[in-house]
């Protein structure tokens, strides 16, 4: 019990918080889970693909010579296919995920690792910018 | 002193300078301050948007607008708080320059109607949210919804272009 309460899995999802903030940050993480199998996410990564598709087609040279597009690339269709299998967990067990009072462990190491996935992507799309002149 | 002249004076400081990439070692601290800007405006803009359309009533009609707001409020501000320091650092390398351009202008005209709105909204309709807080927005919510996110899409937009054209 004790142990769980530690945990940042038990602190996330406790019943009784210590703080306004614990309380805070509480709700944002349950209503992001909701949040997160909206269409709205699907509609945007939409928009993301074609504008980037249309990026691409301009200035093919630009994108593919430096590693950052290609790192950028790999972290996508990994950050895809986490996000798939943790939606697929959920709604295999729908009922029990909403039911529980704790998150399994290979949950929240999806959480950290998406949230690092997407900064990582941020810093580098923003980089092929600043480095592709480097490499052709 | 002249606002030309306040401008001269803060791209003269050494910070300023620095942003430039004119000291040693710091030739890549523009794109660095860059990038952390943008990871703090993808929160800010998303966040903004998730609460533009629950009053829209496209997204998330299963949370209470009151709900939903004190969810995701704290994290916009917070944000924004963020983006603000690291967009003032951006500016202050070419302020001058900055405070001329048309695109940065219009970036903060927008801005500024977005603080409007948002004002009009928390001052108006919102003050009834305990009436339509689980249901279908009123016309003047979906209307501050709409124009909310048209005005974000304007400060992205411009914003973007500031890069471009300075």
């Amino acid at each position: 019990m004790s142990a769980q309460n530690t945990s940042l899995r038990g602190w996330l999802t406790a019943d009784v918080t210590t703080s306004p903030w614990q309380a805070r940050i509480q709700r944002t993480y349950f209503g992001w889970r909701r949040l997160s199998s909206n269409p709205s996410t699907m509609f945007g990564l939409a928009v993301l693909l074609f504008t980037g598709l249309v990026q691409t087609v301009a200035e093919p040279v630009r994108q593919f010579v430096t590693p950052m597009f290609w790192a950028k690339m790999l972290m996508i269709i990994l950050v895809a296919t986490l996000t798939a299998l943790y939606a697929t967990a959920v709604r295999r067990n729908a009922a029990l995920w909403d039911a529980a009072s704790s998150r399994p462990w290979p949950a929240k190491i999806f959480a950290v690792l998406s949230t690092l996935l997407w900064l990582a992507i941020i810093v580098c799309g923003r980089f092929i910018g600043y480095t592709w002149s480097f490499y052709a | 002193m002249t606002i030309a002249q306040l401008l001269a004076t803060v791209e003269a400081w050494p910070i300023s300078a620095a942003m430039r990439g004119e000291m040693p070692g710091t030739e890549w601290l523009f794109p660095i301050i860059e990038t952390l800007h943008v990871m703090a405006l993808t929160i800010v803009v998303g966040s903004i948007a998730m609460m533009d359309l629950r009053l829209l009533g496209i997204a998330s009609r299963n949370s209470a607008v009151s709900r939903l707001s004190n969810e995701v409020l704290p994290w916009t501000w917070t944000a924004w708080t963020v983006a603000a320091v690291f967009g003032t650092l951006m500016f202050m390398a070419k302020a001058g320059t900055y405070a001329g351009n048309l695109q940065f202008r219009l970036k903060f005209v927008c801005m500024g109607l977005a603080a409007l709105n948002m004002l009009v909204f928390h001052l108006g309709v919102y003050r009834e949210v305990i009436r339509w807080d689980e249901g279908e927005p009123p016309m003047s919510a979906k209307m501050a919804g709409a124009l909310s996110l048209l005005l974000w899409v304007g400060v992205v937009f411009f914003g973007r272009w500031v890069g471009f054209t300075t």
